[in-house]
């Protein structure tokens, strides 16, 4: 089988655990409604202090928010894999010697995974004109900044299954950890300067940071915070670039150690009871 | 065996592992208490961001410890039969002879004190991190609203952990479902008030909503005009819910037994 094949098979089966559970019509509207419960939230909050329905300010976590669905529900999604194929389905060990490696499988399903994340930001951005808010599309910008984030994304989800196989009932935790991590330091809903110092310089290690002030740009035309202000377009596109490989290099490897580690140890279809 | 006494056990030997559970597994504490803090963090920044007096950064203390609730409620309660018959434990709970309530009162006895530990580590992050000032108004007000809207959380965890039973796969999904719509709903971070009186009242069916709203006026009187309803009223309605959702759950238990036994699936995995 040729790698587009075995990609294809992973996506599918992503797309078949995920939505074969109910009609289209309730899938369609499953997916939507957890990213769209999640920016009300922070509409009704923007609305209890500031009085109205609409400010740069919404703008700006309205917008972040919108494309931090896109890491969160990936990386929630990715986390669990290792954990459902090994102990749910139990199917981890013939998915380990059938001829598709699991590096690969894992990409498969994460780029449906991530595919799927995009409709219901689309959504969102189309609820946001509602709101009022003024977009200013960069299309280049912004499918520079899509197709990089897959990657760092992606990355991430490959180190969050390499920590997966090697531990237990942590799933889940994990990935919403790396995310709960990037939701507070990437600036995706309030500005990274009203970080404290030490944690701004954190927030420059994340590429994350990058991405979300790409995406204000390529979003909205203009990036309020004061912060990453002060980055040029093109750095910001280096800086994302760069980590983004970086990342995704790194993800490989620990994942590489961790799926090595796992087999000598014993413990790949280890079975926690979960 | 006395029925008492028998029922009583089950409810100590069901609650039993889950307080163990966090001795024995010490890194879920740091996963459990970490993630919420995280989010919890941001949700004050945003408040600062927009210049939003301390008592907002409060709201959304609290609403983090109540958050802890509510998720231990959807994951450790109502899709815990569920999991059991996935990990072939259902079978031998209803093999067993005592109620099947005292092992749902078991496992939403542990769950409150595992997940009192984390909600506790929330609130001294509050107020040694962030600051955040409480001014209990009313103790006794307070200890009646968090214990009861506590019960009605978990009695409809108890409810929930029938019904997902039988919906099977899809419990996974409505669990999900029932984070960020809920927490939008119930006011977690900002006063329900906000949301309009038709939309808060509908959402008052969720026992977080109106709990929430009553240890908001209670802890910070200052937000006495964003209170949906008096604290008093709202404890009433509580106390309904927890009645309800309580009955509810042992029909809704007997319902899967009874289907298990006329139908014979109940027990078997990926339904």
């Amino acid at each position: 089988m040729n790698v587009k094949n075995e990609l294809k098979a992973a996506m599918w089966l992503e797309f078949q655990i995920e939505s074969n559970w109910t009609s289209p019509l309730i899938f369609a509207i499953y997916n939507i409604l957890k990213p769209v419960g999640a920016a009300l939230v922070l509409v009704a909050m923007f609305y209890v202090v500031v009085g109205a329905w609409t400010g740069n300010s919404l703008a700006f976590m309205y917008v972040g928010n919108a494309f931090y669905m896109i890491l969160a529900q990936t990386l929630f999604s990715i986390g669990w894999i290792v954990h459902d194929d090994r102990e749910h389905y139990s199917t981890l060990r013939y998915l380990y010697i059938s001829p598709t490696p699991y590096f690969r499988y894992l990409v498969g399903r994460s780029i449906t995974r991530y595919s799927l994340s995009i409709v219901p930001m689309c959504v969102l951005l189309l609820l946001g004109l509602a709101l009022k808010i003024e977009y200013r599309f960069n299309l280049l910008l912004l499918t520079f900044a899509l197709i990089l984030g897959f990657v760092f994304i992606v990355g991430t989800a490959l180190l969050i299954s390499g920590i997966n196989l090697l531990t237990a009932r942590h799933g889940g935790a994990i990935g919403e950890a790396f995310a709960g991590i990037f939701y507070l330091a990437s600036g995706v809903v309030f500005p990274v300067a009203l970080l404290p110092g030490w944690a701004q310089q954190i927030a420059l290690v994340f590429p994350t940071t990058y991405w979300f002030s790409i995406i204000r740009i390529a979003v909205l035309g203009y990036e309020s915070d004061k912060f990453m202000g002060g980055f040029s377009v093109p750095d910001l596109c280096l800086y994302l670039t760069t980590l983004s490989f970086v990342y995704f290099f790194l993800a490989y490897l620990l994942f590489r150690f961790a799926d090595t580690l796992a087999r000598k140890l014993g413990i790949l279809d280890m079975s926690t009871t979960y | 065996m006395n029925t008492v006494l028998l029922n009583l056990r089950a409810i100590r030997g069901r609650a039993y592992p889950r307080i163990v559970g966090l001795i024995r597994e010490p890194s879920w504490i740091f996963w459990e208490t970490v993630l919420p803090l995280l989010s919890i963090s941001a949700f004050i920044y945003v408040y600062r961001s927009l210049n939003a007096p301390p008592m907002y950064e409060g709201f959304v203390v609290l609403g983090g410890v109540m958050t802890t609730y509510w998720l231990n409620v959807l994951w450790s309660m109502a899709a815990q039969l569920y999991w059991e018959k996935e990990t072939a434990n259902l079978q031998l709970y209803l093999a067993a002879p005592m109620s099947k309530m005292s092992i749902l009162a078991g496992m939403a006895f542990g769950a409150i004190i595992s997940t009192t530990l984390r909600a506790t580590t929330i609130l001294l992050l509050g107020i040694f991190v962030f600051h955040v000032k409480f001014v209990i108004s009313s103790p006794l007000l307070l200890l009646l609203v968090f214990v009861v809207a506590l019960l009605a959380l978990y009695g409809m965890g108890m409810l929930f952990a029938s019904l997902y039973l039988m919906w099977g796969r899809e419990a996974w999904y409505l669990n999900n479902l029932f984070q960020e719509p809920v927490y939008f709903l119930s006011g977690q971070y900002f006063p329900v008030k906000a949301l309009g009186t038709f939309l808060a009242a509908a959402a008052s069916i969720i026992p977080l909503t109106l709990g929430l709203d009553a240890m908001r006026q209670i802890l910070f009187p200052e937000s006495i005009p964003w209170g949906f309803l008096n604290p008093w009223i709202e404890l009433g309605i509580l106390s309904v819910l927890t009645v309800i959702f309580l009955v509810a759950a042992k029909y809704a238990l007997d319902r899967i037994e009874y289907l298990g036994k006329t139908k014979g699936t109940l027990t078997m995995r990926w339904q």
